[in-house]
């Protein structure tokens, strides 16, 4: 199961009703909206997968994490293309 | 829901902004690409530069490089017979500071230093009146100490084998930088 991570350096600021979103490692500045900032602010502590993610997305809004898992599948390649996440790879393993 | 109306400091968040029972797919849309903008700037020099009277045969092997640079403003006291004193120059220094280590640069066959100045601009009633566009100056201009770096830059089309080859302008009157101001926004020295 693939985890993701918040790219190092990405900034993320309130503008109105939605957030800026920096990335160091592009130099792009990406629009959010407050779906996609409550993401990237799940993954400030660190790495996750979309099951946990989708864990305290479903704490906050009260929906539920079998609804919200397909939506957040589909975010991460936008995200990953703004430069603020990024996928860690499993580390491969030799069957014993 | 209203946002958290805390104190100074307090860090807003977007999980609590999230609205309870609704959970919009997750957008991302691009405001500003560096890249994007590199290449608008790339463009924006070539567009400008194209239409101008070729610089002297130099090495073709290797493309030009352009060097912003900005233009120093001298202006004397102004007297009977030069109402109107100033001058614009390129200072050897800002040239020399570009330089990568080892490397030089050429004006009319003679190599830069930092304490040279080049004559940009002689104004229209300058102690320069009667020199050359271009001309090298090894002292600082007789008008004196330098009033203001000019809010002007020019571009410096520097060949391969390191000769200044052109400053669009420099042979006419007119004083005008090479590209427009617009081109060189997001540029920096250095």
């Amino acid at each position: 199961m693939p985890r993701f991570a918040r790219v190092e350096g990405a900034l993320v600021e309130p503008v109105g009703h939605l957030w800026a979103a920096f990335s160091a490692a592009t130099g792009e500045t990406a629009l959010l909206n407050d779906e996609s900032a409550a993401i990237l602010e799940i993954l400030e502590p660190g790495p996750a997968s979309t099951a946990q993610v989708c864990a305290q997305l479903s704490t906050d809004s009260g929906i539920a994490v079998e609804v919200l898992l397909p939506i957040v599948e589909a975010s991460w390649a936008n995200l990953a293309a703004a430069g603020l996440v990024r996928t860690l790879l499993e580390p491969a393993t030799i069957p014993g | 829901m209203e946002d958290q109306a805390q104190g100074p400091g307090s860090k807003v968040s977007a999980r609590r902004r999230l609205i309870r029972g609704a959970f919009a797919a997750p957008a991302a849309l691009t405001l500003y690409s560096g890249s994007v903008a590199a290449r608008s700037i790339n463009n924006c020099v070539a567009r400008e530069t194209s239409g101008m009277t070729p610089p002297a045969p130099g090495p073709v092997a290797a493309p030009d490089t352009f060097v912003r640079v900005q233009l120093q403003k001298f202006q004397k006291s102004p007297t009977a017979s030069y109402p109107n004193a100033w001058s614009r120059w390129v200072r050897g220094f800002d040239v020399s500071s570009l330089l990568a280590s080892g490397q030089t640069v050429f004006v009319s066959g003679t190599s830069t230093t930092s304490t040279n100045w080049y004559l940009y601009d002689k104004g229209s009633a300058s102690a320069y009146a009667l020199t050359p566009i271009g001309t090298i100056i090894g002292t600082t201009p007789v008008e004196g100490t330098t009033v203001q770096s000019a809010s002007q830059w020019v571009a410096l089309r520097v060949a391969s084998n390191g000769d200044i080859v052109g400053v669009v302008g420099i042979n006419s009157t007119t004083g005008t930088s090479a590209v427009y101001q617009s081109c060189w926004t997001s540029f920096r020295v250095g």
